[in-house]
């Protein structure tokens, strides 16, 4: 078995690698997913704890998508949860700035 | 700016607890002192360090800075004081020391610069109360590298707001730009950064 990601950048080319595999006598699954982030590379890419993010998710200030047990965070509320935190964090500091 | 741009850029900070005390020891009385900051913004603290390292060139006083940047990993020492850094010893380690000005000049973009000076003008009560005259004053004042950098936003921002900028803004090994080990100049850049285009807007990753 094997797999595929394609994404909106990807080009054309996974409908020939699809039919080649077809061709082979395979069948093939197809699933959509929005892009998502675990909350530990959420973490990592605002650069602060696992932790944090995860007392954020559980506060309901971090919208999530359920996967069995785990948490994933689409790419947009990523982004939107970036901003926000750098807003926050500019309003707490800006007195001693 | 250093600490609201790095979620918005491609960089990570870290700090020791001999270089917090020191901030705390250089606070205005009625801060909120930077060990509460830290734990309320989750700031990663590196241990100081517990190895005496074989330096020869940097200022004594800076020795334990230098050491736990070292032990940590850092590929940047992000300094106001450079010339406390000996070259050899910057040398020896893979590090580079860099002002902060040129620093961010170099890794945040115009649009996150755009953003944070909106949020910090949000939270003002005191003046400069506007991203245009943070940028013209403040940041002129305490980042000249960074005014200087993002001065097109701002068409007004004129030369002479630049005050007297820092003798010494880099030192070390590692360019300033792309922090590959390539004998940078005293500007920070080696000759590749240099003679290609530069954006200063670097891709964030997600992944």
């Amino acid at each position: 078995m094997s797999s595929l990601e394609i994404t909106p950048e990807s080009g054309d080319a996974w409908d020939d690698v699809i039919r080649e595999h077809l061709a082979r006598g395979e069948h093939a699954r197809v699933t959509f997913e929005v892009p998502s982030l675990t909350p530990a590379q959420v973490a990592e890419s605002i650069g602060v704890s696992r932790a944090t993010i995860m007392r954020r998710i559980l506060a309901g200030e971090i919208r999530t998508e359920r996967r069995g047990n785990r948490h994933r965070v689409p790419l947009s509320e990523v982004e939107r949860f970036r901003h926000a935190y750098v807003r926050e964090m500019a309003a707490d500091l800006a007195i001693d700035f | 700016m250093l600490y609201l741009l790095a979620p918005l850029s491609d960089y990570r900070l870290v700090y020791s607890p001999l270089v917090e005390a020191e901030a705390q020891r250089h606070q205005k009385p009625g801060h909120v002192p930077v060990a509460v900051l830290r734990e309320r913004w989750d700031w990663t603290l590196v241990p100081d360090s517990d190895e005496d390292a074989a330096l020869v060139d940097t200022d004594p006083k800076d020795l334990p800075v230098l050491a736990s940047a070292i032990q940590s990993g850092a590929g940047f020492l992000v300094t106001g004081n450079v010339r406390h850094f000996g070259a050899h010893d910057l040398a020896a380690h893979g590090l580079s020391a860099v002002h902060p000005g040129l620093f961010l000049a170099h890794h945040c973009s115009a649009e996150s610069y755009l953003e944070v000076l909106a949020a910090i003008s949000a939270g003002r009560l005191r003046e400069p109360r506007n991203p245009r005259s943070i940028h013209e004053s403040e940041i002129a004042v305490q980042l000249p590298a960074l005014f200087d950098a993002r001065r097109n936003l701002f068409d007004s921002a004129a030369a002479d707001l630049v005050h007297e900028p820092p003798g010494i803004v880099f030192r070390g090994p590692r360019c300033v730009h792309c922090a590959l080990l390539r004998e940078p100049d005293v500007d920070g850049l080696c000759d590749s950064c240099r003679h290609r285009p530069i954006r200063l807007t670097p891709d964030r990753t997600l992944s």
